[in-house]
């Protein structure tokens, strides 16, 4: 399994709307890293990541995420994750990130 | 009982998912419950991912899975270019980097973690987990 990515541009709240559907690892980061500033560079708005699909994600699959998170922050934007699974929360909070990112489940 | 599953992969992001697949299908068959198989899981794909970025030149990483029937123990060795726990820093959740966090993870999941690294040698990563 590896990452495919559904990404879509909510007119009515501004936002961009990306699905994590497998697997965010050493092997499917880079794709991911860049299909979000190519994101980011088309439009300066929230993020909000969709995980209900998401399987698996590393400590290389987080650190893009944290890198990313730096890059929406110049522009006074931010990223929320909505429904995480349980094995994955768990993840993001031994890291600590539950703390930085905004999580709706 | 003791049993030993051995892999051989190369230092490739693409193969890493093969150690994690083998690592959760020992886990199940050993019993572990569903939240202990993932936990283990993340730890060898952490593991792995370290081998391959300090991998250096080398191609390819060892790993073996010891079934020790109440405990699975899992040794992941590299022989790329090391690298000195001294620069360890452990992660802050308010200055957070891209790095460093993978040793952090496979130190909080696995019951017992053990790493040997020297520079220009190579690392070796021996974690255990036991079966409640």
């Amino acid at each position: 399994m590896s990452l495919r990515l559904n990404t879509n541009y909510n007119e009515l709240d501004k936002l961009w709307e990306v699905e994590l559907i497998g697997e965010v690892d050493i092997n499917s980061k880079s794709m991911l890293k860049e299909e979000l500033l190519l994101l980011n560079e088309k439009k300066q708005v929230d993020f909000v990541f969709k995980c209900e699909q998401l399987e698996y994600i590393d400590s290389t699959g987080l650190g893009v995420l944290i890198s990313f998170y730096k890059n929406v922050k110049v522009n006074d934007k931010t990223i929320h994750f909505e429904k995480l699974k349980p094995s994955i929360l768990k993840i993001f909070s031994l890291t600590g990130l539950d703390k930085i990112f905004s999580i709706r489940n | 009982m003791k049993e030993a599953i051995n892999l051989s992969l190369p230092s490739k992001p693409e193969y890493v998912s093969i150690a994690r697949l083998t690592a959760s299908f020992i886990a199940n068959q050993m019993g572990f419950d569903v939240e202990i198989i993932e936990d283990i899981k993340l730890a060898v794909g952490e593991a792995c991912n370290n081998a391959i970025i300090h991998s250096g030149s080398e191609e390819t990483y060892k790993i073996e899975f010891l079934n020790l029937t109440n405990e699975l123990k899992i040794e992941i060795r590299d022989h790329g270019k090391g690298f000195s726990m001294d620069n360890y820093k452990k992660p802050n959740a308010d200055d957070l980097q891209e790095n460093g966090l993978g040793l952090f993870i496979i130190k909080s999941l696995m019951d017992q973690v053990d790493i040997e690294s020297f520079e220009g040698r190579g690392t070796k990563i021996i974690m255990s987990k036991t079966i409640e």
